[in-house]
C-alpha cells in the first residue's frame, strides 16, 4: 500500500466507525446475549440459569406460541399480496403528467405519517360494531353487518385491513422510483411495434420493474411478521386470541410475565423464520426478477 | 440522472398529457377520486366526529356534519386530565435530538463507504444491508437488560444515544447511494485546492445532497415521531411518555373501560388522535419535494 492508500484507507475507517461500534454495541452485542439468554430461565429479579433448549422445548408445546404463528402468517399471506397489488396500482396511477399530480401523491401517503396509536384509534371507532361508519355504511347498502373487532372470524381481516390504509405509503412511493427509472424510449419503441397499455405494461413495466417489486415483497413480509401496534391498541390479542401476533405475544412473555428467557427464545425463532424465508426469496428470485445486463443484484 | 427525477417534481402544464387512447381522462380520474375517497373516509369521519358533542357522537344515523361544532373539545383534548402539552415537548426531545445524530451519524459513515478506498469495504456495506432485514425484536430483550443495568430505563438515553452510532442501515444506504452519483473528480478538485476530507464532506459534499439529507430526515423525523414499542418498553413514568403512549394511555382512560372516566368519549380521542398525527404531516408538506426527489435519485431503482 502507497503512503497515499494508507491514509484513504484510515480515514475511511475512522468515517465508518461509528456504524461499526453502535453494530457491536446494539446489533451484534444484542444478538449474541440474546442467543444465551434463550438458553436460560430468567425473571429479572433473580438469577438466571442455564435450562438447556428447554424453552426451544416448550414453545413446540405452548398451544398459544403456535396461535400467535398461525395468526401472524394468516395477516402475512393476506396483507403483502394486498398491499403490494394495491401500491403498484396507484404508483401506476400516479406516474403520469396529469395536473395536481403531485397533490394526489400527497393525500395518498397522509395515512403513512400519522402514527399507529391514531391510526388505530381511529379504526376502532370507524369499525364499531353499533355505531361505527363502516357499518352503517353497508347497512345502507344492503349487506349484512359484520361485528368487526368482536368477532373471531373478522378481528384479525380487520388488522389487515387498517394495514392496507397506508398503500398509498413508502411502498408506493419505491414502486414510482422504479417506475420513473424505466426509460421512456422501450415504451415508445413498443408503441410503434404495435404493443396495446396491456402488453406493454405485462412485457415491459413489470419485467423490469421486478427488482423493485422483490425489494418490496421482501422487507413487506419482514415487517408484516413485525406487527405490533394495531393488536396492541386495537383488540389487544382478543377476542380469544384470535388477534394475538408473534410480537405481542413474545412482549406479553418478555414484559408481562417477566420469562426473558423464553420471550429471547421466541425472538430466534422469529429470526431464523425470516432468515430462511428470506434466503428461499434470494434462491427464486433468479426465476423470475430480470437484472438488466445481467448485472448481479446490488 | 436529473431527467429521472424531473418528471415527478414537475408538471409541465404545455406539453402534451400522457392520456391513453383506451382509458379516458374521465374514467382515470374518477378511478384515482374513488381511490381518494377511501384513504380520505376515516380522516375526515375522525374530524367530523372530533368537532359533535358527546351526544351527538353516538347519534344513529350517524350525521356527518356536526352541530353545532364543539370547538371546545380539542382545548378538552389538550389541556384535560392528560396533560398533551407535556407529551408534545417530551416526543420533540426524542425526535428532534436523534434525528440530528442519524443525519450527522449516517451520512458520515455514508461518506467513508462511498468515497474511501479501504480493506473490507464491500463485506462490511453487506453486514449494513443485511442489518435491515434484521427485526428490532431479535435485540429488544437484551438491549431493555442492558439499558436496566446502565440505569437508563425511564431516561430518554435508550432514544438517543444510539442515534449517534449510526443505527439506522436504511439511511445510511439511502445517503451512500446518493453520494455514488457525485463525481470522485470533485473532491480530487477540492483536495488540490487544500480541502481535507472533513471540509469536503461539510462545505461540499452536504450541501450538494441536500434533498438526499431532507429524506433522510423526514424518515426519522416520522419514525422516531409515531414509535411507540420503544416507549412502551423503556419509559414507564407519564410524565416522561411521548404523544403514542400518551395516546395510548388517553384511550384506557377515554375509551369507556374500567377504570376511566365511565362513558367512552369518541369526542375527545378523535381530536387528539389528530393533534397528535398533525406535526409530521407539517413537516412532510413543507419537506415533500425535497424528500421525493431523495427517494427517486438515491436509486431504488432495482
Amino acid at each position: 500500500m502507497t503512503p497515499r492508500a494508507r491514509r484513504e484507507a484510515l480515514t475511511g475507517f475512522l468515517l465508518i466507525l461509528p456504524w461499526g461500534l453502535g453494530f457491536c454495541a446494539f446489533t451484534a452485542g444484542p444478538m449474541a446475549i440474546s442467543l444465551v439468554l434463550s438458553l436460560t430461565k430468567w425473571d429479572i429479579l433473580t438469577a438466571p440459569h442455564y435450562v438447556g433448549l428447554a424453552n426451544f422445548a416448550n414453545l413446540w408445546h405452548d398451544p398459544l406460541f403456535w396461535m400467535a404463528l398461525r395468526n401472524t402468517l394468516a395477516y402475512t399471506v393476506l396483507t403483502v399480496p394486498l398491499s403490494l397489488a394495491g401500491s403498484l396500482t396507484l404508483a401506476l396511477l400516479l406516474n403520469r403528467r396529469v395536473p395536481a399530480v403531485s397533490v394526489l401523491r400527497a393525500l395518498f401517503y397522509l395515512p403513512e405519517l400519522m402514527p399507529t396509536v391514531a391510526t388505530a384509534i381511529i379504526w376502532t371507532w370507524l369499525l364499531n360494531t353499533h355505531f361505527g361508519l363502516l357499518n352503517y355504511l353497508l347497512s345502507r347498502l344492503g349487506l349484512p353487518q359484520v361485528a368487526w373487532l368482536e368477532s373471531t372470524t373478522w378481528a384479525l381481516p380487520s388488522l389487515v385491513l387498517m394495514g392496507l390504509w397506508t398503500i398509498g405509503g413508502n411502498r408506493m412511493l419505491i414502486f414510482l422510483a422504479g417506475l420513473q427509472g424505466i426509460p421512456e424510449e422501450l415504451h415508445e419503441a413498443a408503441a410503434l411495434d404495435g404493443a396495446s397499455r396491456g402488453r406493454r405494461l405485462w412485457h415491459v413495466t413489470l419485467p423490469l420493474l421486478s427488482p423493485v417489486i422483490f425489494f418490496n415483497f421482501v422487507l413487506g413480509v419482514i415487517a408484516s411478521f413485525q406487527v405490533f401496534t394495531p393488536a396492541y391498541i386495537v383488540t389487544n390479542g382478543g377476542p380469544a386470541d384470535s388477534t394475538l401476533v408473534y410480537v405481542l405475544y413474545l412482549y406479553r412473555n418478555g414484559f408481562q410475565y417477566f420469562q426473558m428467557g423464553y420471550a429471547a427464545a421466541m425472538a430466534w425463532v422469529m429470526l431464523l423464520l425470516l432468515l430462511a424465508f428470506t434466503w428461499v426469496q434470494f434462491r427464486l428470485m433468479q426465476r423470475w426478477v430480470y437484472y438488466e445486463g445481467g448485472a448481479t443484484p446490488g | 440522472m436529473s431527467g429521472l427525477a424531473a418528471p415527478l417534481t414537475r408538471v409541465r402544464r404545455g406539453s402534451r398529457l400522457r392520456y391513453g387512447a383506451a382509458a379516458g381522462p374521465v374514467a382515470y380520474y374518477a378511478l384515482i377520486a374513488a381511490g381518494a375517497a377511501v384513504v380520505l373516509l376515516p380522516i375526515l369521519w375522525a374530524v367530523s366526529t372530533s368537532l359533535k358533542t358527546a351526544g351527538q357522537v353516538f347519534a344513529f344515523p350517524p350525521q356527518a356534519i356536526p352541530r353545532p361544532f364543539a370547538w371546545g373539545n380539542y382545548a378538552q383534548a389538550w389541556s384535560g386530565t392528560v396533560p398533551f402539552d407535556r407529551f408534545f415537548v417530551n416526543t420533540l426531545v426524542i425526535t428532534l435530538v436523534p434525528t440530528a445524530g442519524t443525519i450527522l451519524s449516517c451520512s458520515l459513515v455514508a461518506y467513508g463507504f462511498a468515497f474511501f478506498r479501504f480493506p473490507l469495504r464491500n463485506l462490511l456495506f453487506l453486514i449494513v444491508l443485511a442489518t435491515l432485514m434484521i427485526p428490532s425484536q431479535v435485540t429488544v430483550i437484551p438491549m431493555y437488560i442492558v439499558f436496566r443495568y446502565l440505569g437508563w430505563l425511564d431516561t430518554y438515553k435508550p432514544f438517543i444515544v444510539p442515534a449517534f452510532f449510526a443505527d439506522s442501515a436504511f439511511s445510511i444506504f439511502l445517503l451512500r447511494q446518493f453520494f455514488l452519483t457525485i463525481p470522485l473528480d470533485l473532491r480530487d478538485a477540492a483536495t488540490i485546492d487544500g480541502a481535507g476530507p472533513m471540509t469536503f464532506y461539510w462545505r461540499i459534499l452536504l450541501p450538494l445532497s441536500r434533498a438526499a439529507v431532507t429524506t433522510v430526515a423526514v424518515i426519522s423525523f416520522v419514525g422516531r415521531w409515531n414509535d411507540f414499542f420503544g416507549p412502551l418498553i423503556y419509559l414507564s413514568s407519564i410524565q416522561k411518555f411521548p404523544v403514542s403512549l400518551g395516546l395510548s394511555f388517553f384511550k384506557t382512560f377515554y375509551g369507556g373501560g374500567s377504570g376511566g372516566a365511565g362513558v367512552p368519549h369518541m369526542e375527545l380521542l378523535m381530536a387528539a388522535a389528530l393533534l397528535v398525527s398533525l406535526p409530521t404531516i407539517v413537516v412532510f408538506a413543507f419537506a415533500q419535494r425535497a424528500y421525493i426527489r431523495g427517494v427517486i435519485m438515491s436509486g431504488l431503482r432495482g
